[in-house]
């Protein structure tokens, strides 16, 4: 089973202190729910989490191993990240996008073969997006293309961390429904997910544990999420 | 378009630069011989050589171009990236012209030395910045090859009014581009450096497919973002500082041809930079072809920087429209 163990963290961004000496453990097997005010400090908290933004000292363990000894080839092998603003490239066609996810692992120049295909197949089956594999990013509808850009994230298998950065936005009712099945689905699998709401429904239906990030020292775990839209 | 579609197409393209390849070795101002019956003849032989010569250089120029400006237009994610952009146009056209102004011993290679070193030096002045920029800055390393080039460019206007009319107009010939007189000794450096720019391209497509989405994009699927985008910029160099030296400033090519291919094939970079690179030379020899031609209706060679801006420029314009989703 996984773990990720975040030890007396403190975010800072610019001059504004976030987030004050937090320390969690995340364990595999569960989905995880961050929420808090707007410019609370989610997507800063997830993109270290993922080592995108410098440690001082040996605060994020992976299994007990420092983020920061890992280089960018080994962290992309085992951590997904879905970015708030999903980039745009309009002349890239879906299958190309969900490719992406897989070159961590394949290497940065090869085309899907028979077994790379059936991946791409299947993540594309359980999101409902089979029939957009062959479209261009800039003629799909802004859901569909945070569709794609989620397949990316999904797709390969050795992911043990997936991180996402408010996944069901611009999502219809029905494909939040699917996106919270396929998570806890693969949560099963011993994969420890994090993702960052504002969806209350979104929250409570598919996490099993909310952590609320407040003004310095003042964040909170719920062990249920439940009644996260009454806070 | 399928991958496998791409490809065949590619294969299609590659044939095609062959074949007017081959063309252009038969026609020129002396009018259409067969390289191979001529052979016999001293005199032939030294056609069919500067001929040959003449349409290496024009492959590689073109191909430099055009995979330069598709490389870039990846890299800052904007879609009016052009190899001219880093200042090392600028610092070799002002090398160029100091040699063509100021020396009165010149052969043909020396502008093009001359050119060298001037984008060698703009080269060293934005990777200087990069280093103390620590890879933050990549929109402002544009800023500084703006700023080199316009230094440059006032610097080549002051030299413009204080030469005398015969310098001038040889300056003038350079800046636009022109593919004259290559030295079978210069292919010696030409051909190396384009194959080395070309190869690091080549083999770096894929993480430049995917810095196109970002900085950020990039380092989370595990690309050391700052080393690739130094590893892009010193081929772009390369490329470019070897086809301003020895074919001058051929513009346009390098912004429109990548846009061209992307408008016509849908494709992603892995397969657009390849086919822009096979296109862009192809494009650039049937412009030489032009050129040479025009000699017998003008008495004097349209440079084919001119030429190429101004076929270019209605095609990318028609296909622009043609292409806008109706919605």
């Amino acid at each position: 089973m996984t773990r990720l163990d975040v030890l007396n963290l403190s975010l800072i961004r610019g001059q504004k202190m976030l987030v004050k000496d937090f320390s969690y453990c995340f364990t595999g097997g569960l989905v995880y729910a961050l929420l808090g005010n707007n410019g609370a400090g989610k997507t800063t908290l997830l993109k270290t989490l993922a080592g995108l933004l410098t440690l001082e000292f040996n605060q994020v363990l992976i299994d007990g191993q420092d983020l920061r000894s890992m280089h960018e080839g080994e962290r992309a092998r085992i951590i997904s990240f879905l970015l708030q603003h999903s980039p745009e490239q309009p002349y890239c066609t879906a299958i190309s996008r969900i490719t992406h996810g897989l070159m961590p692992i394949l290497g940065f120049n090869f085309s899907p073969d028979q077994k790379s295909m059936a991946l791409i197949e299947q993540v594309a089956q359980r999101l409902n997006i089979q029939h957009l594999l062959r479209r261009r990013l800039r003629d799909l509808s802004g859901g569909e293309q945070r569709l794609v850009h989620l397949a990316k994230c999904l797709i390969n298998p050795n992911v043990r961390i997936l991180l996402l950065d408010e996944p069901s936005v611009f999502l219809d009712f029905s494909q939040a429904h699917r996106l919270g099945h396929y998570l806890r689905e693969m949560a099963h699998f011993g994969k420890i997910i994090i993702f960052a709401s504002h969806d209350a429904a979104f929250i409570e239906n598919y996490s099993d544990r909310a952590i609320k990030i407040g003004p310095a020292s003042k964040h909170f775990v719920m062990a249920s999420p439940e009644g996260v839209a009454i806070q | 378009m399928t991958e496998k579609q791409a490809h065949v197409v590619l294969f299609a393209l590659i044939f095609f630069l062959i074949l007017s390849a081959a063309i252009s070795l038969m026609i020129g101002p002396f009018g259409w011989t067969s390289p191979f019956g001529s052979m016999d003849s001293a005199h032939g032989r030294g056609i069919f050589q500067y001929r040959l010569c003449r349409v290496i250089l024009t492959i590689a120029a073109g191909s430099s171009l055009a995979a330069s400006g598709a490389s870039l237009q990846a890299l800052f994610r904007n879609p009016l990236a052009d190899p001219h952009l880093f200042g090392i146009s600028g610092g070799a056209a002002l090398g160029a012209a100091l040699v063509i102004g100021f020396l009165s011993e010149q052969g043909v290679i020396m502008p093009s030395a001359g050119a060298m070193v001037g984008g060698l030096i703009a080269f060293l002045l934005v990777f200087f910045y990069m280093q103390t920029a620590k890879g933050e800055g990549l929109g402002h390393c544009l800023l500084v090859g703006v700023l080199i080039n316009s230094i440059a460019a006032a610097l080549i206007t002051l030299f413009k009014t204080i030469l005398p009319a015969h310098k001038t107009q040889s300056l003038l010939f350079w800046l636009v581009g022109n593919i004259s007189v290559v030295p079978l000794h210069s292919l010696m450096l030409i051909i190396p450096l384009w194959l080395m720019g070309m190869t690091i391209l080549w083999l770096i497509k894929g993480e430049l497919e995917i810095l196109s989405f970002g900085v950020e994009e990039s380092r989370l699927l595990g690309i050391n973002a700052s080393r690739m985008i130094k590893i892009v910029i010193f081929a772009n160099c390369i490329l470019i500082g070897n086809v301003v030296a020895f074919a001058g400033m051929i513009g346009f090519l390098g912004l429109v041809v990548p846009h061209l291919v992307r408008l016509t094939v849908n494709h992603n970079l892995r397969i657009v930079l390849p086919m822009a690179a096979v296109s862009g030379a192809i494009l650039l020899v049937l412009f030489d072809c032009v050129g040479r031609l025009s000699f017998f209706f003008l008495k004097s060679e349209i440079p084919t920087g001119a030429l190429s801006a101004l076929f270019l420029s209605p095609l990318l314009f028609f296909l622009l429209i043609e292409r806008v989703p109706h919605d």
